[in-house]
């Protein structure tokens, strides 16, 4: 108590009575001195946090998202939408979105005009350089240098080390294929919103997800089948074509082609232009010939004729104003195998009228033939039926004539007859896990059935109209088709459609292939002829040769042919030319 | 004599709240800087992710099955393309490679198996010619760069 401090006159001792409760008064105040300290502490450590940790931590050069939010919310929203890629069955791209930078100029930021100028014209020689140094001088902070520019551009910008030039991203869609599968993958607009084929069917679902949608296409064989079509075309110098490869089994499309076809990159045409139109599924044509698979197979289902049974062909049916002749009259009575052959429409016609009318139609629509099929696109055509449907339309709807469907619907209905009489419903979006392929539990013809119609359609191949796509060992059958083409309801006399319908191994099927060229000329190899047999059969068999090696099919040289069993109802046939 | 005295238990509170306070603004700072990290990690990983699209779509671009056929018919000109009968059956019936022997080195030729051919009858097989198409307006062949400015256009 003697010490001399020098606060000892501000000390206060509090005696008394009240001591105890001026000393309580006085514990509060500490208290609430002490509370307002560690107040001020918090804000303080608050400030040197704000203003100096985060102020640091924001002009580091990698600091991305520090001050992203400014200029995102500006342009949100005329931008393109991601969507997800569309893949072939092996995972190829077909096609897929990519983010594409555009360059704005902050001019504020820029730090040297002149040299960026310079540096700008010299990766992107459309732009001007007094047009660039301008709008790096502008002293606006955004302005547009340059739309769209490829990653080896940007790289090259960055390399400009110029602060003030900025990318905005947008998404774009590319379609890494080109032409190869362009009406089935269809295109879409700048803004992300799919217009034609599986890119507008699937639209939904390709600007929701991220997943990848596989087709079951297989870009190879569509090279092939592009290929070979084109091919086609330009030897009989044909205006359009078109061509299918099925798997008859499960369905699936593996080719599809149309031509004249586009580049989904760059539509320049507009949609009614031929080169946008899908002739696979929205064009309906007369399949001529090949529709006497179905007269054929419906009169071995209903009727069960020996194939020996012999019908007329020597004299021309008349019924009203139409009479129905032979291509290739035989003028004498065929068998059931020779009229298939030859490709006789007045002995089909007769088989036709054993069928009778109600019975005819029933069958076709279990085909599929009758009414639009069910697809993944959008495009699809319906088919032309008669209206009304007289006897007369029955015997010329025997061989393909008078009818129109598309040869989407042709060759599924090929399917269902060869692949043992199982509808096919064709699909081109790929099922889930490989062996999910189920078969379809439709039965429309028998087996047996099934069995003869490959025999006749091998004998095609072998002995008939079609020897040139046959490819030895690999068992092949078909029909061909030439149809005339009907402009304005006249049939045009030197105008006309070559059509084929493949498949192979004839001992179990698996693949179906159609090729269909319009309105084909004869040139000098095919001595005057325009036929399917000229035409459409050399483009399948040179498809099925070279697709047997990329699906690892084994041509099969000791096995016996399945058409023998017919020989003996074949006598000696005139040789087809 | 009575004295303004703090009870040990306050001071100890008070104590405890400093730390914690403290280890709290740490905490908070550590998360910030994690967060950091992690939108960079995120941002480098959208972007490699965007770089791999490129180029898978550039992948997918020059193994487009005509580019291929043309540049084989270009450069494989001893190599026909493959027709059915080149298919075999047993991995085993390929021919073994043929080793000869020089003086420093030992060159492995594969055989190309025209030497069995000759011995062999002609083949069955006469396959269709499927040769590809010289098509001048498509073989012509364009770089990633340029089918990218084409798909993007100008849409200023």
């Amino acid at each position: 108590m003697n010490r001399k401090s020098p606060f000892s006159k501000l000390s206060l001792r509090i005696m008394g009575e009240k001591s105890d409760h001026l000393n309580l008064a006085r514990g509060r105040l500490v208290l609430i001195t002490v509370f307002f300290m560690l107040c001020y502490l918090a804000v303080g450590a608050r400030l040197i946090d704000a203003s100096i940790i985060q102020g640091y931590l924001s002009q580091q050069p990698d600091a991305i998202g520090a001050n992203e939010h400014k200029k995102t919310s500006a342009n949100q929203e005329n931008k393109s939408k991601f969507r997800s890629d569309i893949k072939d069955r092996n995972g190829v791209l077909l096609a897929t979105s990519l983010k594409i930078a555009s360059l704005y100029a902050d001019s504020k930021k820029v730090l040297n005009p002149v040299e960026s100028a310079k540096g700008l014209v010299k990766i992107f020689p459309d732009l001007s350089y007094g047009e660039t140094l301008k709008k790096l001088q502008s002293g606006k902070r955004f302005v547009w240098i340059k739309r769209n520019m490829t990653p080896t551009e940007q790289a090259a910008v960055l390399n400009l080390g110029e602060p003030g030039l900025v990318f905005d991203y947008d998404f774009h869609r590319l379609y890494p294929q080109g032409n190869l599968v362009s009406h089935m993958v269809g295109y879409s607009d700048l803004d992300g919103n799919g217009l034609a084929g599986i890119e507008r069917s699937f639209n939904t679902l390709l600007s929701n997800s991220k997943d990848s949608l596989q087709l079951s296409i297989d870009v190879r064989l569509q090279h092939i089948l592009r290929r070979e079509v084109k091919q086609a075309i330009r030897d009989f110098t044909g205006i359009a074509g078109a061509g299918v490869i099925m798997d008859v089994n499960s369905g699936e499309i593996l080719a599809a082609t149309s031509l004249p076809d586009f580049d989904p990159n760059q539509v320049k045409y507009n949609p009614t232009a031929p080169e946008m139109f899908n002739r696979v599924t929205l064009g309906v044509y007369e399949p001529g010939s090949t529709f006497k698979i179905f007269t054929t197979a419906i009169l071995l289902d209903l009727k069960k004729p020996s194939l020996s049974k012999q019908y007329d062909a020597v004299n021309p049916i008349r019924e009203g104003r139409f009479t129905i002749r032979d291509f290739h009259p035989e003028k004498r009575a065929l068998t059931i195998p020779e009229v298939f052959m030859v490709s006789s429409n007045i002995g089909t016609a007769h088989m036709a009228q054993d069928i009778g009318t109600t019975e005819f139609k029933k069958a076709l629509s279990d085909f599929g033939l009758m009414k639009k099929p069910v697809f993944e696109i959008e495009e699809v055509g319906s088919p032309i039926i008669p209206k009304p449907w007289g006897n007369i339309n029955t015997l010329t709807a025997s061989y393909g004539h008078g009818i129109a469907v598309t040869p989407l619907q042709l060759i599924s209905a090929v399917g269902t007859v060869i692949n043992g009489g199982m509808k096919v419903q064709p699909s081109l979006v790929m099922k889930d896990g490989q062996e999910n392929k189920t078969v379809s539990d439709v039965r429309v013809i028998s087996k047996e059935t099934s069995l003869k119609m490959r025999q006749l359609m091998r004998l095609v191949v072998s002995h008939g109209t079609a020897k040139k796509a046959d490819v030895p060992g690999y068992n092949i059958g078909g029909k061909t088709g030439t149809a005339q083409k009907n402009l304005h309801g006249r049939y045009i006399k030197d105008k006309r459609m070559a059509l084929f319908v493949g498949a192979f191994p004839m001992d179990n099927p698996k693949y179906a292939v159609l090729v269909l060229v319009d309105e084909p000329n004869p040139n000098k190899t095919s001595y005057g002829y325009a036929t399917a047999g000229w035409v459409a059969a050399p483009a399948v068999g040179r498809i099925i040769s070279d697709m047997g090696s990329i699906m690892g099919i084994q041509p099969r040289h000791d096995d016996a042919d399945i058409s023998e069993p017919l020989k003996q109802f074949i006598s000696n046939v005139k040789e087809e030319h | 004599m009575k004295r303004f005295k703090i009870k040990i238990s306050t001071l100890l509170i008070f104590g405890l709240a400093i730390i914690l306070g403290s280890s709290l603004f740490w905490v908070s700072q550590q998360v910030q800087l994690l967060e950091r990290d992690k939108r960079i990690l995120t941002e480098k990983i959208i972007s490699e992710e965007e770089g791999m699209r490129v180029l898978s779509a550039e992948w997918d671009y020059l193994n487009r099955p005509d580019r291929i056929e043309s540049l084989a018919t270009k450069y494989l000109d001893k190599m026909n393309s493959v027709v059915p009968d080149n298919l075999l059956r047993d991995a085993r019936a390929v021919p073994e490679p043929q080793i000869l022997q020089s003086e420093d080195e030992i060159p492995i030729l594969v055989s190309t198996g025209e030497e069995e051919n000759k011995s062999e009858p002609p083949k069955i097989n006469a396959a269709p010619d499927a040769r590809p198409i010289k098509d001048k307006t498509e073989s012509k062949s364009m770089d990633f760069d340029s089918v990218l400015k084409n798909a993007t256009g100008d849409d200023e």
